[in-house]
């Protein structure tokens, strides 16, 4: 894949606008201020993908969406262990730890993959005037090279590196570590870079 | 120990002793190649089942390009064609979603597309610990070809 300099302004741009709206989604699901790192895009061997997140053996929670529609792709939200505990607790104000099961923080989690998902494909949906439908999200609790290795799926080309729109989230009082990866198809892409005029 | 981190679309071999790694698998699976007389082991990581086209770049990100090209290396560096033997792990599908199942299991077809490919090649398969829905660390041990398998809550399983 032949990106330059300007291809990469303009997937930081679109990783800044998708990644700004989904901590303001969050922000208003937890009711406290999220901030965010500023996304970074990046060019990656995938060999180097799964040291993202501090290593492939990390134990992380997983939130998954495929991106169908006008261009396909994958996201997948990750939160360390104690980060996901840390989120749920802040969402379920008003109940005790004890009081919340397995089930309930896995369908408070699937809930926020679905809402920071959306609102990033919306963002980019409304930059690109394409059409970007999420499926139903799905959640995996693992290491973290082994929730990776599904979103390397996407590009099924003999490519060696693969572009990744990540950012974390700063939850007021407390740190969550979490971040949102975005890869695209090839083809995605192309028609996201097609539809700003810019040929790839 | 020499300890060599074999990472996704990646290869390598060792001789006599050292560690062959694959960390956190999932859909992707690791295939331990060995030589038990020569002492020589070669492992790779691949991340999908076949190559779509004949651009060869990148032959080891594909199960059933990568093992052959394994397979080659290893005899260049002396291994015995005949004495070859197969151990893999991973292939597991850590997500589900309901009515993408084609796209959510690929490593039930790596895992496919590898056991075809090592059958054609006349390689026998001596362990495997596949599937499922949880990940896993590879750890092959070339002094005995003995290969061990990690998980998280899980346990750890010798093949």
């Amino acid at each position: 894949m032949n990106l330059n300099p300007m291809h990469l302004d303009i997937l930081k741009e679109l990783g800044n606008i998708g990644a700004g709206n989904a901590a303001t989604s969050l922000s208003q699901l937890l009711n406290q201020r999220v901030d965010m790192s500023v996304p970074e895009v990046k060019l990656l061997k995938l060999r180097d993908v799964p040291y993202l997140l501090g290593g492939p053996e990390i134990p992380v929670v997983g939130i998954t969406v495929l991106v169908e529609g006008d261009g396909e792709g994958q996201i997948l939200l990750l939160f360390t262990k104690s980060s996901s505990e840390k989120l749920v607790k802040n969402i379920m104000v008003g109940l005790s730890q004890g009081e919340i099961d397995e089930e309930m923080k896995l369908s408070v989690l699937l809930e926020v993959g679905n809402i920071v998902s959306s609102t990033f494909l919306n963002a980019l949906a409304s930059f690109t005037s394409m059409k970007f439908i999420p499926t139903v999200p799905a959640s995996a609790s693992d290491m973290a090279g082994a929730l990776l290795d599904t979103v390397l799926t996407v590009d099924t080309t003999e490519n060696d590196t693969i572009i990744t729109v990540f950012t974390d989230f700063i939850v007021q009082g407390e740190m969550i570590e979490g971040y949102l990866v975005f890869v695209p198809s090839p083809l995605a892409l192309n028609k996201i870079f097609n539809s700003l005029g810019v040929s790839l | 120990m020499n300890r060599v981190v074999v990472g996704i679309g990646e290869w390598s071999i060792l001789k006599l002793n050292g560690v062959l790694v694959c960390l956190g698998l999932g859909s992707c699976v690791g295939i331990a190649l060995y030589d038990a007389n020569k002492k020589i082991g070669g492992l790779v990581h691949v991340l999908l089942p076949a190559s779509q086209n004949n651009d060869n770049s990148n032959p080891t990100k594909f199960a059933d390009t990568g093992i052959p090209f394994l397979l080659d290396e290893m005899l260049r560096l002396g291994a015995n064609r005949q004495s070859i033997i197969a151990k893999i792990a991973g292939g597991s599908q850590m997500f589900n979603i309901r009515g993408r199942e084609d796209k959510m299991n690929i490593g039930l077809r790596n895992v496919e597309v590898v056991k075809d490919t090592l059958k054609k090649l006349e390689v026998p398969l001596l362990g495997e610990d596949t599937g499922g829905s949880f990940g896993r660390t590879m750890e092959f041990f070339v002094s005995n070809g003995i290969v061990k398998v990690k998980t998280i809550g899980r346990g750890e399983r010798e093949l």
